[in-house]
């Protein structure tokens, strides 16, 4: 008893720098990607600069070699971040865990089949399954990226709703609402679910950091969103050429990336801890 | 009869857990079910249910209120389920949901029950009858337990609401495995009494369980002594405790008169 009491208060102060810090990133992000919708400082297509300029006071980060501005482009590129890194994050948590569900409810030689086929799956860069995914769509897109991440995604997510969801199962809980006459897809909704979310939501964070930096390898493979979206990755890509006469153009999208990257995990972090803490308490 | 239970068996694969177990129970009848741990007490109660965890195959046959529960799908049992009847589980950290509040956990069957009978209840009405079941399981001020969440609770109260969850069903018969187990003496004691009073109030029938025969003896009008998955023993208290007839119950005698003996030397 003592030495939780002593123990919490660090625990809570680091926990909190962690949440905090990975807010400010990802928040950052998040409304500079709102902005774009509403404002941006130049038409990201227009030629507005001389080319491969360096940072000045009209182009922040410069331009890129046809003479457009960086910074415009970086902040389109967090909105796109955004938007792939949610959507992959929705779509692999909608089939992961229905996926994982199920898996904890079918009978012993359908789990273990799916459990082996997952196993397997994970085994998988996601990225390649990704890049086979959407070799598989006729044509890349900002949606064939997000379904792709988000199927690779979910063999992951699958894996852990099923794992826990069969630690919940057994609990007498659940026995007690199965013996009052409570139905399986009532159960589910009310006991599992709920149960599973606190350990699922971080293990999303996280998934959510993966997809973010798997999209931008797509984008700098050309498996991305076409242009005119402007993905970090591709940005990247573009300024490869140039890289000794103009790093900034390199550097810059990697900046972002990564900021993005560590934001959303430090996040994921902080939540962890609470979790542990709110769980602790059983 | 409420309880029909006719040569029950039950397996993990090839491994026997509980053999040939034959028990009737009538309305408003109590039964002791006594055993060492591990001996397949708790697996008796739930194939009695028909909620083996899965993997465990029951055979032989149950009627529950007459309802056939061997071999019957899930869909079939959770229609009769909650009126037959309603189990109070040994391990109180993990009989009620970490996540959910006290309340809403005892307004859950509740609702359901109402539902059932065909006079649903919802908001101030159901609220009421949650606070109304809080305070029936003797717990101090109801608004303030419904609010919390079980790790708020000790572990003599969370039988309590365990118990009220159980009662929210209104069942015929109420199975309490082993609900003590866990508890300190004094605390122990009350839940005895409070169960006592509550299945007479409401004329349940009682299938007490317990590795403890002086837990049961006072408690219950008729015991089954279970051993290795086999009733080797029954009959009423007073039989099974002055003549015991098999060896193992003996020793559960003798061992219970020891204890006896013991506590008694020390007031
Ligand atoms: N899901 C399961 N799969 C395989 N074997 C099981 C399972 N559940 C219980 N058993 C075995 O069945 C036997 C009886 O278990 P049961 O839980 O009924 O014992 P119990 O009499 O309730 O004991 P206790 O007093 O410790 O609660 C034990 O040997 C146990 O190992
Ligand atoms: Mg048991």
């Amino acid at each position: 008893m003592t030495i939780t009491q002593v123990g919490s208060p660090s625990r809570g102060r680091r926990h909190s720098v962690a949440l905090r810090a990975g807010a400010l990133l990802v928040g950052m992000h998040v409304f500079v990607g709102l902005l774009t919708l509403v404002w941006l400082p130049y038409d990201p297509n227009a030629f507005t600069g001389g080319r491969l300029e360096g940072a000045s006071l009209q182009h922040m980060v410069g331009t890129d070699r046809l003479g457009r501005d960086l910074f415009t482009q970086l902040m389109i590129g967090s909105r796109i971040a955004l938007q792939v890194g949610t959507g992959a994050v929705a779509v692999g948590a909608f089939i992961g865990v229905t996926l994982g569900i199920l898996a904890a409810f079918a009978s012993k030689w359908l789990d273990d089949a799916l459990a082996a086929t997952l196993d397997i799956l994970i085994a998988f860069p996601t990225l390649l399954i990704a890049m086979l995914v959407v070799a598989a769509s006729d044509q890349a897109s900002l949606w064939s990226a997000i379904l792709a991440l988000g199927i690779a995604l979910s063999a992951i997510v699958a894996r852990l709703t099923r794992i826990l969801a069969k630690r919940v199962l057994v609990m007498d809980y659940i026995t007690a609402a199965r013996t009052s006459g409570s139905s399986w897809p009532k159960i589910v909704f009310i006991h599992v679910l709920p149960n599973i979310w606190p350990t699922l939501s971080v293990n999303f964070a996280l998934q959510f950091g993966l997809a973010v930096i798997a999209e931008a390898s797509l984008s700098y493979l050309g498996l991305g969103a076409p242009p005119p979206n402007a993905s970090w990755g591709r940005i990247l890509q573009e300024a490869q050429g140039t890289v000794y006469t103009a790093p900034l153009g390199a550097i810059a999208p990697g900046i972002a990336l990564v900021s993005l990257a560590i934001g959303v995990n430090l996040l994921a972090d902080g939540l962890r801890e609470r979790v542990d803490d709110r769980l602790g308490d059983r | 009869m409420l309880l029909e239970m006719d040569r029950v068996s039950v397996r993990a694969g090839e491994k026997i857990l509980v053999s040939d177990l034959s028990m009737t129970l009538d309305r408003g009848e109590r039964v002791g079910l006594i055993g060492e741990s591990g001996s397949g007490k708790s697996l008796t109660a739930l194939a009695a249910t028909g909620l083996l965890p899965s993997g465990l195959t029951a055979s032989g046959s149950v009627l529950l209120g007459g309802q056939q529960v061997v071999g019957v799908p899930d869909q079939v049992l959770d229609r009769v389920r909650g009126t037959g009847a309603a189990i109070v589980f040994q391990e109180p950290l993990s009989a009620l949901d970490p996540l959910m509040t006290v309340g809403m956990q005892i307004a859950e069957p509740l609702a359901r029950r109402a539902r059932r009978n065909g006079a649903p209840i919802t908001g101030t009405r159901l609220k009421e009858a949650v606070l109304e079941l809080i305070d029936d399981v003797a717990l101090p001020d109801e608004r303030r337990i419904a609010r919390a969440y079980p790790h708020e609770l000790s572990g003599g109260q969370r039988q309590r609401v365990a118990i009220a969850m159980a009662l929210a069903c209104e069942p015929d018969l109420l199975i309490a495995d082993e609900p003590t187990t866990a508890l300190d003496v004094t605390t122990q004691a009350e839940i005895l009494i409070l169960i006592d009073r509550l299945v007479q109030e409401r004329q349940m029938a009682l299938l007490f369980i317990s590795h403890d025969l002086p837990v049961v003896a006072n408690t219950v009008e008729r015991v089954m002594v279970l051993r290795l998955g086999e009733a080797v023993e029954t009959g009423t208290v007073s039989e099974v405790f002055n003549r015991p007839q098999h060896d193992y119950t003996k020793s559960l005698v003798a061992a219970a008169k020891r204890f006896d003996a013991a506590m008694e030397g020390r007031t």
